[in-house]
C-alpha cells in the first residue's frame, strides 16, 4: 500500500515550505509514502533540491503522468503546502486501511490557526468517557489530562483513536455533518484509471468514488493539521463543490450535499470576513458567493449573507444592499 | 493453566462443537483447556491441540451444565462461551496480557459483538486465514445499538516510531480495553446479566461458592453476574469486539434460549429477579437492578399481559410472582419510570391485578397515540386496524386480492379474479390492493369491484372483514387471520432459489425472515403450486404441509394454453406499437442480492451489449425489457432507439411470454412458465460463478436441468440467437423432459381448479 501525497501550495510554493513539509513527512518514517508535485508549481531550483529529498517524489507535468505499480494499492491526499501530518499519521491510515480496505479515508484534523492545546482538549473531553477515563486512571492518576503536554494529549489521542464505518447513506449523512471538511482531509484510493479519467485534485474526483462506492470511513482523531486556504484557494473549493452538486442524481445524497454545500459557502464567508481585501474586492468576491448561494434551494441557502461577510454594515450599505434585495 | 473454556451443549447443538473447536483451534500462546458440559454422548476431538472433557449435569439446565463444568476447571480463569458463539483471532492471548496486569479480582468482558450471519466475512475470513481484516459481520442487535466505531490498532513498529516513553501505556495501545469501576458498569444494566462472553477468576468462584441458579432453566446466569459484581472492584471490557455471539436467524427449527417460546418465560424472568435481587446486599447493586428490572417492566411486560403473549401462560400466576418481587423493592426504585406505570406496578404490589390490568390498557394506549402524534398520524390506519376493525364480523361477500404488494393487476389473483367475475357475477364484492393509481385505472369500469390504497383506512377495513383473502406474495406480518375465513396464497413462481428454511441467510432481508415467514404461512389455508417439483420444495423450504397445497397449476398460466393465444399476442403487439413483422426477444434478467444501497433497495446494472444486438439483428428483431421489481432504478433504454421496448412497468408478464419468439434471461424463474410455449430459452448468467456459489443456493442443477444453453458473454449470447434452430434442436430432448417435470399440470384450467377448491363450502356458489 502506498500513499501519494500531492502538493497543492496555498498561495505560492517556497523553498522553506517545501523544504518543512518534507522533513514533516520523512519524520512519518514510513517508506510507502511519495510526494506527488506538478512542474508548474516550482522552479529550477526547487527541482534540483527535491532530487536530493530522502523522500521518493515525483514531479510530473499532468496528473496522468503519474506513475504507478499496477500490482500495488494506492491512497491519495491533496495537502497544502502549510498543512503538515501529526505523528504517526500515515502508520495510522495504514492500520485502519489495511484492516478494512475501502475506496475513502475522512481524516480529522486540527487547525494551524488555532492553539492546538485548545483543540487537544476539546477533542479528548468529547471522546467515549469510559476510554478517557481508563487512560486518565491507568496513566495520570495525578494530573488532570487537560494539564498535560501537548506531546502528551497527541499521544492519548492515539489511545482515543477509532474508525468509523459509513455505509449507504449514513455516508451522506457524515458529508452533511462534516462542515468543515475539505479536501485536504480526504485520503482516497486512486488507480493508473482514476488518474486517467479524473483530476486528483479536484473534489468532483473524490464526490464520484463516493457516489459509486457504499462506503466511507473517517477518523475520529486528528491525523493532520492544516491551514486555512487563502481566498482565491477557497473560492476554487467552493466552485468545485457547485460544479459536483451538478451530477448528483439520488435525491437521498442530495439533500444531504446541500447542507455540506451550505456550511462551505459560510467557511468562505468566514475567510472572506478575515481577509485583508479592500471592501470593493470583498463586495466582488461575495457577489459570486450570492450566485453560489442561490444555487440552493431555498431552505438551504444562508440568510443574512452580507452581513456574515462584511461584519457590521453602515446605514449606507444597508439601503445599498436592500436595494439590491439582499 | 491459563484458561477453562466452558461451554454447556445440549444435544441439538452437538453438531455446532466443530465450528467451535475449529475457532478455538485458532487460539495460539496461551495454555487452556474446554470443557464441554453435556449430557449427550460426544466423540472427543482427538486431533485438538488442548484438553477436551466432556463432563455430565445432573439438572440438564444450563446452569447446572456450567456449574458441573467449574467443578472441573482447572484454569485459573473461566471463559464462557456458547456452542454457536466464536471468538475473535488470538483474544486469549491478549486477554491474558489485560488481565496479568490487573487486580485478581478483575473480569474481562470481550466485548459481544451481536450478529445472525457469522457465516458472512467473520468465517469466511476466519477460513481464508484473513484475520487482519475487519471481518464483523453483519450487526443483529437493535440498529440503536449499531456500532459505527471501531477501535484503531497500534503494532509494535507504530509504537516505537511515537516513540512513547511510558511503556506502561504502549502495552495498552496494543490492546486497548476500558475499565469500569462498579458504578459505571451496572449503571447501563443489561449485558452484564449475560455470562456469555466474560471471563472470570476461578478464584471468585472459590472464595465466595458462587454458583449459576440450576432451577431456572432460562436465566441461570442472573444471579451469578449479579453476585459477581459484587466481589469484584474493576470490571475491564476490550474496546474492539472480541466476541461474536450468534443470534439464531431460524427460530423455528433452531430456537436458541431466548428464541423458545415458553408460557413460563416471564415468570422465571420474574423468579430470576426475585432470587438475584435476594442474593446481594449492596445497595448500589440493588437498586441499579432493580431500576433495570423496572423499567423492562414497563416497556414489555404490559403489553405482553394485555395481548395475551405466548411467553405468559398464567397471568394471574405471573403477576403473583411479580407482586412477590414488587415486595422487596423500595420506593425509589420505582422513580425512574412514569406515574401511571408507577400506579400500575402499585396495584400489582397491592394484589389489585384487575385494576392493574385495566391501567395497563390505559398506559399502552396512552403510548400508541404518543406514537402516532410523534409520527405525525403515520401509523394511524394500523391502529384502526387493531383497535377498530379487526373486531368487527366478517363479511361473506368479500374477496380482497393482492399482487406483488398492490404493485399490478397481474399474475394469478388476476386470473381468479376473473373467473370469479365471469362465473359468479354479482356474488361476490372484490377489493383489489393498489399501491399506485394504474390498477385504478384497470379496474375501473369493472362490476362489483372495488380498489383500496394499501395500508389505507378502507384497506384495513376489507383485510379485516374479508371472507377470503387472494395473494400472491405475504401478507402483513401484523395481519390477524380470523376463523373461518380463508387465505389462498397464490405464491409467484416455481422455485430455483432456496427460500426460506432452505437458506443459511439471506444478505438483504431483515433477520426475522424466517421467524416471521413461518408465522405467516400457517395463516395459509391454501398454497397454490405449480407442479410437483414446486410442491416438493415448498414443503421443506416453507415448513408448509402437503394436503394443504392445491395441486393444480398456476392461473396466471392459462393463458399460455389458451387456444387464441396468437390472437390476444397480435393485439399485444399492436397495443405496445411492436412491429409485427419482427420477431421479439424477451430479455427478463434478475435482480442480485448483493447489490442494494439499503435493506430491500436493490440496484442493477444492465451488462448484455444491446448496442451489439442491435447491429446484428435489428433488422429481424426488436427487444422487450423486463426487469424484476426490486429493481427500483429504472434502465435508461432511450439510447437504444426502437430496438429496445422497456416494459418493466408493463402489468402482466404473461402477455409479453406470449408476444415473444424467445427469451434470454439468468437466474429468474420466469422460464418455467415460459416453457410452456415450447419456445426457445437462452440464459446469459455473465457472474454465474461468483452468482452461485457465493449468493443463493440453487434446487436446480444449471448445467443439467436447463432446457437452454448458458451464455457468458454478449458474443455467445449473439451467436445463439443467429443458430437459434441449431439451439432448438440441440435442447429439443431436454426441453421435453423439462415440460413434464415442471408444466405437467399447466393445462389451461388451473383457475377453475383454485377457484373450485376456494368456494368448495361458500353457501353463496351452492345457491
Amino acid at each position: 500500500m502506498q500513499f501519494l501525497i500531492n502538493v497543492l501550495p496555498n498561495n505560492h510554493l517556497t523553498n522553506h515550505k517545501l523544504k518543512l513539509l518534507i522533513e514533516n513527512i520523512a519524520y512519518q518514517n514510513n517508506s510507502n509514502v511519495q510526494l506527488i508535485i506538478k512542474k508548474s508549481f516550482i522552479n529550477h531550483e526547487m527541482i534540483d533540491f527535491l532530487s536530493h529529498a530522502s523522500l521518493k517524489i515525483q514531479i510530473v507535468n499532468h496528473y496522468s503522468d503519474v506513475s504507478l505499480d499496477k500490482d500495488d494499492s494506492y491512497y491519495w491526499i491533496n495537502l497544502k503546502d502549510n498543512d503538515c501530518l501529526l505523528p504517526s499519521a500515515i502508520d495510522q491510515w495504514q492500520s485502519v486501511l489495511c484492516r478494512h480496505p475501502s475506496s475513502e479515508l475522512w481524516l480529522h484534523s486540527l487547525k494551524n490557526e488555532k492553539s492546538f492545546n485548545q483543540q487537544m482538549n476539546y477533542l479528548i473531553k468529547k471522546a467515549d468517557h469510559a476510554k478517557r477515563n481508563t487512560i486518565q486512571n491507568l496513566f495520570y492518576q495525578h494530573v488532570q489530562l487537560k494539564d498535560l503536554s501537548l506531546k502528551q494529549k497527541l499521544a492519548i489521542s492515539f489511545g482515543l483513536q477509532e474508525y468509523n464505518i459509513l455505509k449507504d447513506t449514513d455516508r451522506f449523512d457524515f458529508l452533511s455533518q462534516s462542515a468543515d471538511m475539505n479536501l485536504n482531509q480526504i485520503l482516497f484510493k486512486c488507480n493508473l484509471n482514476t488518474l486517467q479519467k479524473f483530476d486528483p485534485s479536484k473534489f468532483t474526483t473524490i464526490l464520484h468514488l463516493m457516489l459509486d462506492h457504499q462506503e466511507i470511513l473517517s477518523l475520529q482523531m486528528p491525523t493532520v493539521a492544516i491551514s486555512l486556504m487563502k481566498l482565491n484557494r477557497q473560492m476554487e473549493w467552493l466552485n468545485q463543490v457547485f460544479t459536483g452538486m451538478r451530477d448528483i442524481g439520488d435525491a437521498n445524497f442530495l439533500g444531504s450535499y446541500h447542507v455540506f454545500a451550505a456550511n462551505q459557502i459560510k467557511n468562505s464567508l468566514l475567510i472572506l470576513r478575515n481577509s485583508k481585501l479592500n471592501r470593493s474586492k470583498k463586495r466582488k468576491i461575495l457577489d459570486r458567493i450570492i450566485q453560489y448561494n442561490q444555487k440552493l434551494p431555498y431552505i438551504f441557502r444562508i440568510k443574512n449573507i452580507s452581513k456574515m461577510a462584511m461584519g457590521r454594515l453602515t446605514r449606507f450599505s444597508n439601503q445599498l444592499l436592500s436595494k439590491k434585495g439582499l | 493453566m491459563d484458561f477453562s473454556i466452558i461451554t454447556p451443549c445440549k444435544s441439538n447443538d452437538v453438531k455446532k462443537l466443530t465450528a467451535l473447536k475449529n475457532n478455538l483451534d485458532q487460539q495460539s500462546g496461551v495454555d487452556f483447556e474446554w470443557i464441554i458440559a453435556s449430557n449427550k454422548t460426544i466423540d472427543n476431538f482427538s486431533d485438538a491441540s488442548f484438553p477436551i472433557h466432556i463432563v455430565n449435569d445432573s439438572k440438564d439446565t444450563v446452569g447446572s451444565a456450567r456449574n458441573a463444568a467449574i467443578l472441573n476447571a482447572n484454569g485459573k480463569y473461566l471463559v464462557f462461551i456458547d456452542v454457536d458463539d466464536f471468538l475473535s483471532f488470538n483474544v486469549l492471548k491478549q486477554a491474558k496480557t489485560i488481565l496479568d496486569q490487573n487486580q485478581n479480582n478483575a473480569i474481562l468482558d470481550l466485548n459481544a459483538y451481536l450478529t445472525y450471519e457469522p457465516e458472512n466475512s467473520f468465517l469466511e475470513a476466519q477460513k481464508q486465514g484473513k484475520h487482519y481484516l475487519d471481518d464483523l459481520p453483519k450487526w443483529g442487535g437493535r440498529k440503536i445499538e449499531r456500532p459505527v466505531n471501531r477501535q484503531l490498532k497500534f503494532n509494535s513498529k507504530m509504537i516505537n516510531d511515537l516513540g512513547i516513553k511510558n511503556e506502561k501505556y504502549s502495552e495498552w495501545l496494543k490492546h486497548p480495553y476500558s475499565i469500569y469501576n462498579q458504578k459505571d458498569y451496572f449503571d447501563h444494566m443489561k449485558d452484564e446479566l449475560v455470562v456469555s462472553g466474560k471471563i472470570i477468576p476461578k478464584q471468585l468462584f472459590v472464595d465466595h461458592n458462587l454458583k449459576f441458579d440450576e432451577n431456572n432453566p432460562l436465566h441461570s446466569s442472573v444471579k451469578l453476574m449479579l453476585q459477581v459484581g459484587q466481589f469484584t472492584s474493576h470490571w475491564l471490557v476490550l474496546n474492539d469486539y472480541a466476541y461474536i455471539l450468534v443470534r439464531h436467524n431460524d427460530p423455528v427449527n433452531d430456537p436458541s434460549l431466548d428464541q423458545v417460546v415458553r408460557p413460563d418465560r416471564w415468570e422465571q424472568w420474574i423468579n430470576a429477579c426475585i432470587v438475584g435481587y435476594q442474593s446481594i446486599h449492596d445497595p448500589f447493586i440493588q437498586h441499579a437492578f432493580a431500576s433495570y428490572t423496572i423499567q423492562k417492566i414497563h416497556e414489555r411486560f404490559y403489553k405482553a399481559v394485555i395481548l395475551h403473549d405466548s411467553n405468559i401462560g398464567n397471568v394471574q400466576n405471573t403477576l403473583k410472582k411479580l407482586q412477590n418481587y414488587l415486595r422487596l423493592l423500595s420506593n425509589r426504585d420505582f422513580h425512574s419510570i412514569n406515574i401511571l406505570s408507577q400506579r400500575i406496578l402499585m396495584e400489582v404490589k397491592n394484589g389489585n391485578f384487575a385494576r392493574a390490568k385495566y391501567l395497563m390498557v390505559s398506559l399502552i394506549a396512552t403510548r400508541d397515540a404518543h406514537k402516532l402524534v410523534v409520527n405525525r398520524g403515520r401509523g394511524a390506519t394500523r391502529a384502526s386496524y387493531e383497535l377498530l376493525f379487526k373486531h368487527l364480523s366478517v363479511n361473506p361477500r368479500v374477496i380482497i386480492y393482492e399482487s406483488f404488494l398492490g404493485r399490478n393487476y397481474s399474475d394469478s389473483p388476476k386470473y381468479i379474479y376473473k373467473y370469479i367475475q365471469k362465473h359468479y357475477p354479482g356474488k361476490f364484492l372484490n377489493v383489489w390492493v393498489a399501491a399506485n393509481d394504474q390498477i385504478k385505472k384497470d379496474l375501473k369500469n369493472e362490476p362489483n369491484t372495488i380498489v383500496v390504497n394499501r395500508f389505507g383506512f378502507k384497506y384495513m377495513y376489507y383485510l379485516a372483514t374479508s371472507k377470503y383473502q387472494v395473494f400472491n406474495m405475504r401478507q402483513p406480518k401484523w395481519f390477524d387471520k380470523k376463523n373461518g375465513t380463508k387465505f389462498i396464497e397464490t405464491w409467484h413462481g416455481t422455485p430455483l432459489k432456496h427460500l426460506v428454511f432452505d437458506m443459511d441467510n439471506v444478505a438483504s432481508a431483515t433477520s426475522l425472515y424466517k421467524q416471521i415467514f413461518y408465522h405467516q404461512s400457517r395463516q395459509w389455508d391454501y398454497l397454490v403450486t405449480a407442479n410437483q417439483f414446486s410442491a416438493n420444495v415448498f414443503s421443506h423450504a416453507f415448513m408448509y404441509p402437503k394436503d394443504h397445497m392445491l395441486k393444480s397449476g398456476y392461473p396466471r398460466n392459462d393463458i399460455l394454453n389458451n387456444p387464441n393465444r396468437d390472437r390476444i399476442a397480435r393485439k399485444i403487439k399492436i397495443k405496445l406499437g411492436i412491429p409485427l413483422d419482427k420477431k421479439v426477444i424477451l430479455y427478463a434478467p434478475t435482480w442480485r442480492d448483493d447489490q442494494y444501497f439499503s435493506a430491500g433497495n436493490y440496484k442493477f446494472q444492465l451488462k448484455l451489449d444491446i448496442a451489439k444486438l442491435k447491429r446484428a439483428l435489428g433488422n429481424d428483431y426488436v427487444m422487450v425489457l423486463r426487469t424484476h421489481y426490486f429493481i427500483t432504478n429504472h434502465l435508461d433504454t432511450s439510447s437504444f432507439g426502437d430496438f429496445v421496448y422497456n416494459e418493466s412497468d408493463y402489468d402482466d408478464i404473461a402477455e409479453l411470454y406470449l408476444i415473444s419468439d424467445l427469451l434470454i434471461t439468468d437466474y429468474s424463474s420466469v422460464f418455467f412458465d415460459y416453457s410452456i410455449l415450447k419456445r426457445p430459452i437462452l440464459y446469459y448468467v455473465y457472474d454465474y460463478s461468483k452468482y452461485a456459489g457465493v449468493l443463493r443456493g440453487f434446487y436446480l442443477n444449471m448445467e443439467k436441468d436447463l432446457p437452454g444453453p448458458l451464455l457468458k458473454t454478449s458474443d455467445e449470447v449473439l451467436n445463439a440467437i443467429q443458430n437459434i434452430d441449431q439451439i432448438k434442436d440441440k435442447y429439443k430432448d431436454r426441453y421435453h423432459q423439462f415440460n413434464q417435470r415442471f408444466s405437467a399440470w399447466d393445462d389451461g384450467h388451473a383457475t377453475e381448479r383454485v377457484v373450485h377448491a376456494m368456494l368448495k363450502n361458500d353457501p353463496r356458489i351452492q345457491n
